[in-house]
């Protein structure tokens, strides 16, 4: 079910973020043309110079243009998808599909996730684009020396792992905190957009308090203090320290955001 | 699980903040019935519907249909007609099918196609861009072309035109499951009664009266309409002057 559940959150989004996707890289294309017919061609250097200006300057304002939009639509639809599919009218018909509230969340979840890498991948093509497609072979040539050095010191393939794991949890705690928020908001009768924005800044508070005093309170445990300790171990298991230092703590945000979400929508569901 | 009871209540209590919007409710509906969810505004027939759906939860108390308490297998024998539209913007009627269809095994989606050709709608049109009343006639298609145990329909004739509650009322009649038990709520009595084979009668959270339309006209002579206008009379507010004459008449009767 929770199949069926991506493949309509799929349906929903597709033709809202589809075309911008699309256009993105299509602006950038039509960038770098405007950018070499009037920078590399004789006749339009020397005979349409302020025409090729105003083209560059507008082709450049489309492009910053999309590019705003398309970080603007994805933020929009993580957040519409969550807010109108569950917690308005929209929600009289996922409620009562015969599902659990977490496959509901989960749905959501899978999808904001793929819009979330997709525009990434979009936004980094385009500038790829935009630098030009020249750079790819350095690209290519960085990155097979990175996949030598990988080689020769294979138990770094481990950080290059823990490094993806890392970003996969780190978008999908950032996508739950803005799903547990809104479960809190939607608590209230009047003021449901208002409360959501209140929790979200509220949860980041108690986070960062909670982080400060976890790590003042490491530092003293350890003695001699966190850094001393760093300093005194070798390079790759004090890096591996921190980083599924980092893994748990963004694992455990997110499977709190994900059960603050879903013991409200199972319990205190509030659908106008 | 096909016991007789249907739908099980015991001392079914919902409250929203200190005031209960179901108090103490216990109720027992049968199968392969039409029965009545009647009281005025506010009675409690929105917050019981939304309890046997599992949209929300008691306070306390138990509910059970066909046995089980609300959840996917609960969600899967009913079918919910809301008082509200839930389509969103991006849906096409083929779309809501579709989804019924992944979702519900006992969706019928030939019927529904045919039930949009008769009114002249076209599956492949944008919800969005449809009339209320034709929205609230897909949403209707898409609750009777399913083969439920328990149809839920809240308030489905409340704000449309004499000619259209009509349709709606012989659309469900002509086309649930027989065996199943459709639950109606409203305050439209007597638009309604001549379909109901039993009536609920809420007020204030509280089942006052759950008995056969049969019942209850052959021991008060009276339509339910009548029975309802009776049992939820109101003392209409005459102005001040008339209060005060009223309780002087009160006084000077006392002597």
């Amino acid at each position: 079910m929770t199949g069926k559940l991506i493949k309509f959150e799929f349906k929903s989004i597709i033709k809202q973020i589809g075309a911008i996707w699309a256009a993105v890289p299509v602006v950038a294309v039509f960038c770098c043309i405007i950018d070499y017919v009037f920078n590399n061609t004789d006749f339009a250097r020397n005979n349409m110079h302020s025409i090729g200006s105003i083209l560059q300057t507008i082709s450049g304002i489309l492009y910053v243009t999309v590019f705003v939009v398309l970080i603007a639509v994805t933020i929009l639809i993580i957040l519409q998808r969550f807010y109108k599919g569950l917690l308005k009218d929209e929600g009289y018909l996922m409620h009562t599909l015969p599902v659990k509230p977490w496959q509901l969340i989960t749905s959501k979840g899978v999808v904001a996730f793929v819009v979330t890498v997709v525009s990434g991948i979009v936004a980094f093509l385009s500038i790829m684009i935009l630098v030009g497609i020249g750079t790819l072979p350095e690209i290519f040539s960085a990155l097979a020396d990175a996949i030598r050095a990988l080689n020769q010191v294979p138990e770094y393939y481990l950080y290059v792992f823990e490094v993806i794991l890392l970003i996969v949890l780190s978008i999908f705690k950032s996508i739950y905190q803005l799903y547990a928020s809104m479960s809190i908001g939607q608590l209230s009768n009047t003021h449901k957009v208002l409360f959501s924005v209140l929790s979200y800044m509220g949860i980041s508070f108690v986070l960062t308090t909670l982080l400060v005093i976890i790590m003042t309170v490491l530092d003293s445990a350890v003695g001699y203090g966190i850094a001393e300790m760093f300093s005194n171990m070798e390079v790759f298991w004090g890096g591996q320290l921190i980083i599924i230092a980092a893994i748990v703590v963004t694992a455990v945000q997110l499977i709190a955001f994900h059960v603050i979400s879903e013991r409200l929508l199972s319990r205190k569901l509030n659908l106008e | 699980m096909n016991t007789n009871t249907l739908v099980e209540c015991k001392n079914l209590t919902k409250a929203f903040g200190g005031k209960r919007a179901l108090d103490e409710v216990n109720l027992q509906v049968g199968r392969g019935k039409v029965v009545g969810l009647l009281g005025p505004n506010g009675s409690g027939k929105t917050t019981l519907i939304k309890i046997l759906n599992g949209l929300i939860m008691p306070s306390y108390g138990e509910v059970f249909v066909d046995g089980s308490r609300p959840g996917p297998y609960t969600k899967s024998v009913i079918s919910y007609l809301p008082d509200k539209t839930y389509f969103a913007d991006w849906m096409k009627v083929k779309d809501i099918f579709d989804l019924f269809e992944d979702f519900y095994k006992d969706f019928n989606r030939e019927k529904a196609e045919d039930m949009c050709a008769a009114l002249g709608i076209n599956p492949k049109d944008r919800i969005k861009s449809m009339s209320k009343g034709t929205k609230e006639k897909v949403q209707l298609i898409l609750v009777m072309s399913r083969e439920a145990q328990l149809y839920l329909l809240d308030e489905p004739i409340a704000g449309v035109d004499p000619a259209a509650r009509d349709y709606i009322l012989s659309t469900i009649i002509n086309n649930y499951n027989e065996e199943g038990t459709v639950l109606i709520s409203t305050h439209l009595i007597s638009d309604i009664e001549r379909v109901l084979d039993e009536v609920i009668f809420l007020r204030n959270g509280q089942i006052i009266r759950h008995e056969s339309v049969d019942g209850i006209k052959e021991k008060e002579g009276k339509s339910i309409d009548d029975v309802f206008k009776d049992t939820f009379k109101l003392v209409p507010y005459m102005g001040y002057g008339y209060e005060n004459e009223a309780k002087k008449g009160e006084c000077s009767s006392d002597r």
